[in-house]
């Protein structure tokens, strides 16, 4: 990635994402990527065998290998904090991309094993660089969902808050807040 | 003439270099983030802000790009040109572009303020090429990846600011040895100033200095590319490279003005203005190398 003094940033991502819920467990987060579009073009053109038109099977492949798998050691670039605590992001599952001739859009899951306790409960999620290379900003519509969410009363929200990068000093972005109130 | 081929043969090698794969490529593994360090800030804010803005224009960009594609209408390009140049303006004001350089070095030497507008816009000028160049051999000629060529540019950077540091340290050296001094005392310090005893522009410092290509510019650029409109895009780059031009300039003429404000100062409060401005040209000097050193690492971390 590349940092900020210099390169302020030159990506752009809107993201999104949707807290995945099995009765009392919270099992994954599903996050989306859409880049700017002149940065889908340059992922369009490098990662695609044909011209113009939809992903192929190929080209979703393709962009994993070549454009997404890597960023593992940037742990997707996505933090969750449970509790005030961090839980590491070490797998992203389900990739999928897609274009709709303008943007490209990526998803995949996180996978998470957290089983809220009773009470109150608060779960973050966001995709941040560090270096500022990168621009996450949190969609300005549909930015938070929760699937199944029934049974732990999980409200999520954008919310703002400040985080630190390597040499750009604190930069104050919108993250995914969730409360949840109940394992009942 | 000499330096300028220099120059052009070391983007040369630079560009024809093995690469390194892009952003979401990076071999060295990076700790998780540390996550919320306060509340939100107001300065935090504004580069956020910042972003936010240049992301629209990016993507209003591409939205024009795609009507000229489509329509070819004179509103889809005069709007394609209208953007670029205000991203230009924007774009320069963020870190980067030569504007410490600019700035430290008139306040290091006493120029007209018409040197601050000539050097503002050669530098913008001389950015805008180097992307040309640089998209253009690679993209065009070696049929790189896009998003290599990205990352490419980012080794141009990091000599680019070598080569300032190295400037930045002669400058110093001049100015503790009272080189300069010495010459701007004959101008700055008899009654008025003659026509033709100021200091003229130091070309090796626009040139290393210039040399960056604008990321900005190597974005649009390859857009154009992926969007058979290289020559629109050439033309937007153009464009773009007016805007910052109007951005580096005014930090030059305020740093001239501040200079002349500064000495006439204390010229006016009847103290010696020598050591001042010996004062002024090292500090400059050190401020150009410190930047410029920073600068290049932070292009080292990211090659």
């Amino acid at each position: 990635m590349t940092a900020p003094v210099a390169a302020h940033p030159h990506v752009f991502i809107d993201y999104s994402a949707t807290v995945l819920c099995q009765r009392d467990k919270i099992v994954g987060v599903r996050i989306a990527w859409t880049f700017d579009e002149m940065y889908s073009a340059s992922l369009y053109h490098d990662y695609t065998s044909q011209p113009k038109g939809p992903l192929t099977r190929a080209d979703i492949a393709r962009l994993h290998d070549e454009a997404f798998k890597d960023s593992a050691d940037e742990h997707y670039f996505t933090d969750i904090v449970f509790n005030g605590k961090s839980v590491p992001v070490n797998q992203a599952t389900a990739f999928t991309a897609s274009y709709d001739g303008r943007k490209m859009t990526y998803r995949f899951t996180v996978p998470l094993a957290l089983s809220p306790a009773t009470g109150a409960n608060t779960l973050d999620i966001d995709s941040f660089d560090t270096e500022f290379y990168i621009d996450f900003e949190l969609a300005k519509r549909g930015a938070a969902a929760v699937a199944d969410g029934g049974q732990l009363r999980l409200a999520c929200a954008p919310t703002p808050l400040t985080k630190d990068t390597t040499t750009f000093g604190p930069l104050t972005t919108h993250i995914v807040r969730c409360h949840f109130s109940g394992t009942a | 003439m000499r330096l300028v081929l220099t120059l052009l043969l070391l983007l040369g090698v630079l560009v024809s270099t093995p690469t390194l794969a892009d952003p979401f490529h990076k071999s060295a593994a990076r700790p998780p983030s540390e996550g919320a360090v306060a509340d939100p800030s107001p300065v935090g804010g504004f580069f956020t802000w910042l972003a936010e803005r240049q992301h629209r224009l990016n993507d209003a960009i591409a939205d024009a790009f795609h009507d000229v594609e489509s329509g070819g209408s004179r509103a889809a390009l005069a709007l394609i040109l209208g953007l670029a140049f205000f991203y230009g303006v924007l774009h320069a004001a963020g870190p980067g572009h030569g504007k410490t350089v600019v700035a430290s070095y008139f306040v290091a030497h006493h120029a007209r303020w018409t040197s601050g507008i000539l050097m503002g816009s050669l530098i913008s000028l001389i950015q805008g090429v180097s992307a040309i160049v640089l998209v253009g051999t690679l993209a065009m000629v070696l049929r790189a990846k896009q998003i290599e060529i990205l990352n490419r540019g980012t080794m141009v950077e990091f000599v680019s600011y070598g080569l300032i540091v190295v400037i930045g340290v002669w400058m110093f050296y001049r100015a503790a040895t009272g080189e300069l001094h010495h010459h701007d005392h004959q101008v700055e310090g008899g009654k008025g100033h003659r026509r033709g005893d100021h200091h003229k522009l130091n070309p090796r410092l626009i040139l290393a200095t210039g040399l960056t290509p604008c990321a900005s510019a190597i974005i649009i650029l390859l857009f154009a590319l992926a969007n058979s409109a290289f020559g629109l895009g050439v033309i937007a780059v153009t464009v773009l490279t007016i805007g910052m031009a109007v951005t580096i300039s005014t930090i030059g003429v305020a740093a001239v003005l501040g200079r002349r404000a500064l000495i006439a100062m204390i010229d006016k409060a009847g103290m010696e203005t020598h050591r001042l401005e010996r004062g002024l040209a090292m500090a400059a000097a050190v401020v150009i190398v410190g930047v410029s050193g920073l600068m290049m690492y932070d292009a080292w971390v990211r090659l």
